[in-house]
């Protein structure tokens, strides 16, 4: 027992090995706080980047569609034909243009969507809408 | 001694708890300001989206319905009737665009723009207007003078011969005339011009003084007026209202702006 304790030079305690192990445990938990922090800080910035992708995205698509005239056919299958061929396949969307004398809807609602964006929309022969819209990933 | 440890002990969980803490105010704050810095860009995103689409709108008015057709470079011309007879048209889809966008946003066009019809050459501060948009008179005016001349274009049923066109004084003015059967007369580098059909007729005046040209039209003409080589000012070269021409105001999200349409 004797020699034990010379071997583990407890003749004046176990206080290194306890300090020690203060430290690894302390250097571990500090890991663990700084990891769990960086994720969760990357996953809310994720989060947000979603968002701001989604509505660029929406915002980008309409002003394009407009600028080209192709929502001045103020038809809904023609319009619908024009975003799916420039909205990137994994994603859903939803419009509605609300002009003087005229609502056109796609199947989904707009009050669905998470991000909404709108627009004034005027066509070649100057009918006034405003179109309100969104995409989110399918 | 044992004492002093214990405290030492209790004082390293107590920084250790601190930082947790602090870890957790850190993150719990970011999460806040990212969310809110999301949200303060999207809400400048929509009434971005609005300033722009507002403006297209009414630059797809004007194009259809002004009678004005604008190329720009680094000469900009301007073509229209004068007297310009698309002037009540105009001024009533301006009028009712106003009105549809006054239903759902707090942002104005001022319909008055339609009164006189001023378009500024930016960023060379040239005004392009009409004394009364639908009358006869066209006036360009810059604030100093910051291109070579003036070249008026101008078209006319009328029949013209010899004697048609007559040029007064030196000054940065060329005018050609085109009239009916292929008749045509011009006169460059002066300061007053005056266009007679083959009865003697006056059909229009043409005058630069203080730099200011002034186009007076007796008889309804197809005029063509350009401003040519504009000097080059390191920018592009725009086409706007005046700088009243858009409000924007969201006071919900503290946005207040007024600012010129780009027509072209």
């Amino acid at each position: 027992m004797e020699v034990v304790k010379l071997y583990w030079n407890l003749h004046y305690g176990n206080k290194g090995q306890v300090f020690s192990l203060d430290a690894v445990i302390a250097i571990f938990l500090v890991m663990v706080v700084l990891i769990s922090a960086f994720f969760m800080v990357n996953k809310e910035n994720e989060e947000n980047y979603e968002l701001l992708q989604q509505f660029n995205l929406a915002s980008d698509l309409f002003t394009v569609l407009d600028v080209n005239g192709k929502l001045d056919s103020l038809n809904k299958n023609s319009i619908k034909t024009s975003v799916e061929n420039i909205l990137p396949k994994n994603f859903d969307y939803s419009f509605r243009l609300e002009c003087e004398n005229k609502i056109i809807e796609s199947n989904r609602s707009v009050s669905s969507t998470l991000v909404k964006g709108e627009r004034i929309v005027v066509t070649n022969n100057l009918d006034l809408c405003i179109v309100r819209y969104g995409v989110w990933p399918k | 001694m044992a004492k002093i440890k214990g405290m030492f002990l209790t004082l390293g969980f107590f920084i250790v708890v601190m930082i947790f803490l602090g870890f957790a105010l850190i993150i719990s704050n970011s999460f806040k300001t990212s969310r809110e810095r999301v949200s303060d860009y999207i809400v400048f995103e929509k009434v971005k989206v609005l300033d722009e689409s507002t403006q297209e709108g009414f630059r797809n008015i004007f194009d259809s319905v002004s009678g004005i057709t604008i190329v720009k470079g680094s000469t900009v011309s301007f073509t229209e009737e004068l007297p310009n007879s698309n002037d009540v048209h105009f001024k009533n889809n301006l009028t009712n665009y106003n009105g549809f966008i006054n239903s759902s946003y707090n942002i104005n066009i001022n319909t008055s723009l339609s009164e006189n019809l001023a378009l500024w050459i930016r960023p060379h501060d040239i005004k392009y207007y009409h004394v009364d948009f639908g009358d006869d008179i066209i006036r360009v005016q810059p604030r100093t003078l910051n291109f070579n001349k003036y070249k008026v274009d101008i078209i006319t049923d009328k029949v013209l011969d010899g004697t048609s066109c007559s040029g007064i004084s030196s000054g940065k003015l060329d005018v050609t005339a085109k009239g009916a059967g292929g008749t045509s007369c011009s006169s460059s580098s002066i300061a007053r011009f005056r266009l007679y059909d083959n009865a003697d007729v006056l059909l229009v005046y043409v005058n630069v003084s203080n730099d200011v040209l002034t186009i007076d039209s007796e008889i309804k003409i197809n005029v063509t007026t350009n401003i040519v080589s504009l000097n080059d000012l390191g920018k592009e070269v725009d086409i706007k209202t005046d700088d009243t021409g858009l409000i924007i105001n969201f006071s919900e999200y503290g946005f207040f702006k007024k600012s010129a349409i780009r027509v072209v």
